[in-house]
């Protein structure tokens, strides 16, 4: 299973407290070399903590937080999750890391009365609103030269490949994702977080200040909202916006293009209906007396290119996705020709509601909507370190000049050696380092970056 | 009319000095009486009851008996024939009819028609509400009544649009938390003006945004009345109609088919074929099955053919999910537009106007007969 940045509130199924295994997460290395790769990556993390401990975030309300941690365990075994915790300041959390050197360190998005009692008990106040934006989404042609599929049984790596769902070496089905994000990659994940902001400062107001864009410190981004007229919007509220962002739904009446019914081809203007105005959305299918007749009827309406009415959309201001749309379309409004010529060749009202998901699709934003939806979930605290790279959440203040495989790459650069499982190509700080060899001598950061994505193992 | 009601003789039980306050109180609010028939929801009607000084004695005097009446035909109405009364008359017996038809819900304690008719009294105010933003020429009281009910009531910033008198603007947070419950795709905010924050509304939209709310504030009016006793009137001519209520009340809905809804099927087959399914397709299965009854055991054994199988924290999990595993908390079958979201709905067209996985072949007893 693909092992996702955040620990998803449904995980406290999995993760209940700090004597449970967490699902997935794992890094199968074998046992002789457990204790060794325990002991660089706590040399290492714990040096970054020294040095940067100045780097970790106080998120605001810290009191009504709720944070959590995972660490390798003293005999190298699997990450063991701790949940439900509180802390008082940027201090304390520091403290802690330096002590217990967690491989990664978790902050609620939520607000809670009770941070430390158990989910149900805490008494949610509200949530930040948070968008993920992840490289790994956005099927850019580069995927399949840096990804890497990791078997989780047998630890076998092998390049990526659709639709391979089983291991070669041992039937698993559980392959894990790798992959090594790649310029292009990240700049097509800037692009979409470019949308974002336009969209959320544009179409919902919010002011660019109440915006923090982070390089989530593996191959993304996150964008925390802090307006609190958000904040106590629930899950389905909140689907609701991933909606409009990701540009799903669209209904061509939106833009005035209508189908034609019994309903607006015989009786125009004589719906009953108080709440549609006439509308003949209020009885989609028209024969709303008998369904078995509506449904022949409208059968035999899909394949008609002429189906439709244009008429003018509702008489709310032309904003948001109507602008879009006609943007798209390359037409000013619904008035003229032009836009009925463009739906009879596109093939009729089905046809051109096909073509609207296409371009809700091209115009929205490539986010990833469960973890925008989760209103308890944590997400890795600002400043700290993620274990699947070893590079640090940061936020970016200038999204143009930040280069995340150069700014984020903050650990030490004593000589390692690995033994990788496949030639590898990476860039970190600058270096590329094009690795063809078995076992190689790498600086600690690149050393670590391969160990946390299971493509190497320590010698 | 006034002498059928009974009104030139009831003035008496009305002091001058109520009058007089009552005046007070709406010049100063520049709220109209008409406004109070039509919405007897508000804190003025109360307010005005309060100065009446009505006692339970009063409601069984002979001038009430037409208030009584007219309460029992409008549950009548709504129960028997499912429609809300709309007609209008002054807001003394506006204000009191709605008083009276909630004692009545009260008291036959059925939660199934105090929803009901808060529902109704609701759906009132909504056509009175919208005709009064849509026709009011008076820009003051438009604003009045936006105050008087959006803000005051339900802490809704609404606007009107100063490019288009008939529109109006509401905060996009606002829009969100109550137009996401609404299952129709044009309330889909896609298909909304959004703007700078707002989206655009017309005056219908604007106030069905409210219905539910305005539904739940009457039926918590009615959850915190305290009815110790009832006026012996309004006992009587409830016992005379209230078993024209009782035949109503079955369930509302059949099962038609015993066949497994598309995703739960899609499910049950990748599942049957050894593939690694999601967590969510995991947790939809789950819940699903224990929706309609499975026990715990055959559950577990579904999850049999998964690659990971471990029956131990399967069982943990079905056990955690069904509420008997720690907070106790039920987990419910995840909506249809949820799994839209996660890939995991197969819908088909059986599957039209259900919102959740467990409506699934259920049918409206309406629609059947």
């Amino acid at each position: 299973m693909i092992d996702s940045d955040h620990l998803k509130e449904a995980s406290h199924q999995q993760v209940i407290d700090g004597n449970t295994k967490i699902a997935g997460g794992s890094r199968t290395v074998n046992d002789a070399s457990k204790s060794q790769t325990y002991q660089i990556f706590r040399q290492a993390f714990r040096e970054y903590y020294f040095k940067y401990g100045k780097n970790i975030e106080s998120p605001t309300e810290i009191e009504r937080r709720e944070f959590g941690f995972r660490y390798l365990g003293p005999k190298g075994e699997p990450a063991r999750m701790v949940r439900h915790l509180a802390f008082g300041s940027v201090g304390e959390i520091l403290a802690m890391a330096l002590r217990e050197v967690p491989s990664d360190l978790y902050c609620s998005n939520g607000y809670y009365r009770f941070p430390t009692y158990s989910m149900q008990e805490k008494d949610w106040l509200g949530a930040d609103l948070i968008f993920d934006i992840d490289t790994k989404d956005l099927n850019l042609p580069c995927k399949t030269d840096h990804s890497y599929l990791v078997c989780e049984s047998c630890s076998q790596v092998i390049k990526y490949k659709k639709g391979l769902e089983r291991c070669q070496s041992c039937n698993s089905p559980t392959l894990a994702l790798e992959s090594i994000p790649c310029e292009m990659c990240l700049d097509g994940a800037k692009k979409e977080v470019r949308k974002l902001l336009l969209m959320l400062t544009e179409d919902f107001g919010i002011a660019e200040n109440d915006i923090q864009i982070y390089f989530s410190g593996n191959d993304g981004f996150h964008l925390y909202v802090t307006d609190p007229n958000f904040q106590h919007l629930d899950s389905q509220a909140r689907s609701e916006m991933t909606g409009y962002i990701l540009g799903k739904g669209l209904l061509p009446e939106t833009i005035g293009v209508y189908r034609k019914t019994r309903t607006n081809e015989c009786q125009k203007g004589t719906n009953n209906n108080h709440n549609t105005d006439g509308d003949p959305r209020s009885n989609i299918a028209g024969y709303a007396d008998d369904p078995h007749i509506a449904y022949s009827k409208y059968k035999e309406r899909r394949g008609n290119q002429n189906n439709f009415l244009v008429k003018s959309p509702r008489s709310d201001p032309d904003y948001g996705w109507r602008k879009r749309l006609y943007q798209q379309l390359g037409i000013k409004d619904s008035f003229g020709p032009k836009l009925k010529n463009i739906v009879q060749q596109k093939g009729g009202y089905h046809s051109f509601k096909i073509e609207l998901d296409k371009i809700g699709k091209e115009l929205g934003v490539n986010i990833d909507p469960q973890v925008t939806m989760d209103v308890h979930r944590v997400f890795r605290l600002p400043g700290t370190l993620n274990s699947k790279s070893g590079l640090t959440k940061m936020k970016c203040s200038d999204l143009d000049t930040f280069n995340p495989l150069d700014d984020a790459c903050l650990l030490g650069e004593a000589e390692t050696k690995v033994k990788i499982k496949i030639p590898v190509k990476l860039t970190l700080k600058g270096q590329t380092f094009k690795i063809d060899e078995t076992v190689t001598s790498l600086p600690a950061y690149a050393a670590i970056y391969l160990l946390c994505k299971n493509l190497a193992i320590m010698i | 009319m006034d002498d059928h009601l009974g009104y030139k003789s009831s003035t008496h039980f009305l002091l001058w000095e109520v009058y007089y306050l009552l005046f007070n109180l709406l010049f100063h609010l520049r709220l109209g009486t008409g406004d109070l028939a039509k919405y007897p929801f508000l804190n003025e009607a109360s307010e005005y009851i309060r100065l009446i000084n009505l006692n339970y004695e009063e409601f069984d005097r002979p001038e009430m008996k037409y208030i009584i009446e007219r309460s029992a035909q409008r549950l009548e109405k709504e129960i028997t024939q499912g429609k809300p009364n709309e007609t209008l008359e002054r807001y003394e017996i506006e204000v009191l009819t709605f008083l009276v038809s909630l004692m009545m819900v009260k008291c036959i304690g059925t939660d199934s028609i105090s929803k009901k008719h808060s529902l109704f009294e609701a759906l009132r105010a909504e056509k009175f509400l919208t005709e009064d933003l849509k026709r009011e020429r008076n820009e003051g009281r438009r604003q009045l009544l936006i105050s008087k009910i959006f803000v005051d009531l339900f802490k809704i910033r609404v606007e009107i649009n100063i490019d288009d008198y008939r529109s109006f603007k509401v905060k996009v947070s606002d829009y969100l938390s109550r137009a996401s419950k609404f299952h129709e795709q044009e309330w889909k905010l896609i298909n909304r003006s959004v703007h700078n924050g707002f989206v655009y509304l017309c005056a219908d939209e604007t106030v069905r945004l409210i219905r539910n709310e305005l539904s739940s504030l009457i039926y918590n009016r009615l959850q915190a009345m305290d009815l110790s006793a009832m006026p012996k009137s309004v006992k009587l001519k409830l016992i005379a109609v209230a078993p024209k209520f009782a035949q109503n009340y079955g369930s509302p809905y059949i099962q038609t088919t015993s066949r497994y809804p598309p995703c739960i099927k899609h499910a049950i087959n990748e599942m049957s074929k050894g593939e690694n399914l999601p967590h969510s397709a995991r947790l939809l299965l789950a819940t699903y099955m224990l929706s309609i009854g499975k026990n715990v055991n055959d559950i577990v054994e579904m999850f049999h053919s998964a690659p990971d199988f471990n029956e131990g924290v399967t069982r943990y999990q079905i056990e955690h999910l069904a509420g008997k595993k720690g907070s106790g908390t039920k987990y419910f079958v995840p909506s249809c537009e949820k799994l839209t979201n996660e890939g995991l709905c197969f819908a088909t067209r059986e599957c039209d106007g259900i919102v959740n996985p467990v409506q699934f072949g259920r049918r409206s007893r309406n629609k059947i007969d």
